[in-house]
């Protein structure tokens, strides 16, 4: 499974393993256990959901953390979509 | 708080079984004239909006028939009073009235009450602070404790307190407890029926009805088809319509967001504000305001908001054609953890930043988790080609400092 993804309440993750693949940082597991709901373990080199998709989508409190810091120092394999607010042009 | 129109008001009383006079809401003079004739008597025609003292106002008129109504629609119809268009009228049977009361019910967050406040007064038609003001022998109050709620003897007993004819007592005592509970039912932090009218053949009616419901209960309460449940005095801005939508379904901390001008050009000197802590932003808000600086926006992100809301109430800051700068104006340590701020701001700035050479910004943020912030801030937004300073609790009680940058920074972008 190259692809792994959840949704929390307002949006979504979502995980690229291949781009994990080389990533020993595991950031994205560290600041969503210091500023987030500590939803990650690390499982085979890579992020897993400690529970079950939606158990996560529910502890999630929508740091944004694992991205920003996963782009900043990891492997750029993890991104969050949020729903989209329509603001037209 | 959304304030619910005089006729949804009364159909809330209706549903408790009050008796409430006839009629119907209309948004044409064709519709005016059905009910009227429909009624086939005497009418009044009330402006439907949120404001008080429309008679005075000529929000409310009077018709004999049915022709009149419809005349008199046409000339309500569409007209703005006290600043609000007029789309809906109420169309009632005229009472004949003897007297006049008033029944109402306030939430007081008083920490020696913190519950509901019951006050009924034989002195209707007018501001209930103005009756206490001048006649508090004619009001009387009762604190209703809310894990036993109101029984029906309870509100005879407040009635009781005044001079009121023995046989109305009845009456009135059911009106007064209906209005609680219709209260009750709906969250409401007020109600109020003023006037309350006895009329000439011995029956009470609510003349008028104000409902203010909580705003974080509108989402309970779908068939009162609250859209935008914000007190703003006027229709909801398409932004403003956007920002609603961020909260309406997530009440973890909170993402205000409110329009104060649109259609200004670039260099008229309006920045959109970002505050934290309310009374404290409102200080910063008057900074910048003092130094000759104006609001694009008024927004505010307290009581702990999650980073993406936050980052949605930057976007819909930055989504406004032609600002001159963006201030997060957060003039308090708060006790809200600042880093999800910092995350926020990082995301949303990142976006918006990359593209705006020497675009003024101007953090002041501090509280709980303030160091972190202040580096997540600083490392996360370096390399950006905006103009950005950041601050911490040293300038809390220095926002004339901040307006000041502020102002000299807008200054400077526009001359560049």
């Amino acid at each position: 499974m190259a692809f792994f993804e959840f949704t929390f309440r307002t949006g979504k993750v979502i995980i690229d393993y291949e781009k994990c693949k080389n990533c020993e940082t595991y950031v994205c597991v560290k600041a969503c256990s210091l500023f987030g709901g500590n939803l990650f373990r690390i499982e085979d080199g890579r992020p897993a959901l400690i529970a079950g998709p939606e158990e996560a989508g529910k502890r999630c409190i929508e740091d944004l953390t694992c991205e920003l810091y996963c782009q900043d120092y990891g492997n750029k394999g993890l991104k969050i979509i949020l729903d989209p607010l329509d603001l037209g042009k | 708080m959304p304030k619910l129109l005089e006729y949804q008001g009364k159909s809330l009383l209706r549903k408790q079984g009050m008796l409430v006079p006839e009629g119907d809401v209309a948004t044409t003079p064709g519709e005016v004239r059905k009910i009227a004739e429909k009624l086939s008597k005497p009418v009044v025609i009330k402006s439907q909006i949120e404001a008080t003292g429309r008679s005075k106002a000529g929000g409310i008129k009077f018709a004999d028939n049915a022709d009149e109504a419809e005349k008199i629609a046409s000339e309500l119809l569409g007209k703005e009073i006290k600043g609000l268009k007029v789309e809906k009228v109420l169309v009632e049977e005229k009472l004949a009235i003897d007297r006049e009361f008033y029944a109402g019910l306030i939430v007081n967050d008083s920490y020696k009450v913190k519950g509901p406040v019951l006050m009924f007064s034989t002195q209707g038609g007018v501001d209930i602070e103005e009756v206490a003001a001048k006649s508090p022998e004619k009001v009387v109050s009762m604190n209703v404790d809310i894990l036993d709620g109101l029984a029906v003897n309870d509100a005879r007993e407040l009635v009781s307190k005044l001079n009121v004819a023995t046989p109305l007592v009845d009456l009135l005592s059911q009106v007064v407890y209906g209005l609680y509970e219709v209260a009750k039912n709906y969250s409401a932090r007020s109600a109020e029926i003023n006037p309350l009218v006895l009329t000439k053949d011995g029956k009470i009616y609510p003349a008028d009805c104000r409902v203010v419901i909580d705003e974080a209960s509108v989402f309970m309460y779908p068939e009162l088809e609250i859209e935008y449940p914000r007190e703003i005095g006027r229709a909801p801005t398409e932004l403003e319509r956007l920002a609603w939508k961020v909260e309406e379904k997530d009440y973890r901390g909170i993402g205000y967001f409110v329009q104060m001008a649109k259609d200004f050009n670039p260099g008229e000197g309006y920045v959109g504000f970002h505050g934290i802590g309310g009374g404290g932003a409102m200080l910063g808000a008057d900074a910048l305001m003092r130094h000759g600086l104006k609001l694009a926006n008024y927004a505010d992100t307290s009581g702990n908001p999650t980073a993406s809301k936050v980052y949605r109430i930057v976007k819909l800051i930055f989504s406004q054609p032609n600002i001159d700068g963006y201030i997060l104006m957060g003039p308090v340590v708060a006790n809200q953890e600042q880093w999800h701020h910092a995350h926020a701001l990082v995301r949303a700035l990142r976006e918006e930043l990359k593209n705006r050479p020497n675009f003024p910004v101007i953090i002041l943020i501090a509280g709980n988790k303030e160091a972190e912030s202040l580096e997540i801030l600083s490392e996360g937004l370096k390399g950006l080609p905006a103009r950005i300073e950041i601050y911490g609790r040293d300038y809390v009680y220095n926002v004339d400092y901040i307006a000041d940058r502020m102002k000299k920074f807008v200054e400077e972008y526009r001359k560049a």
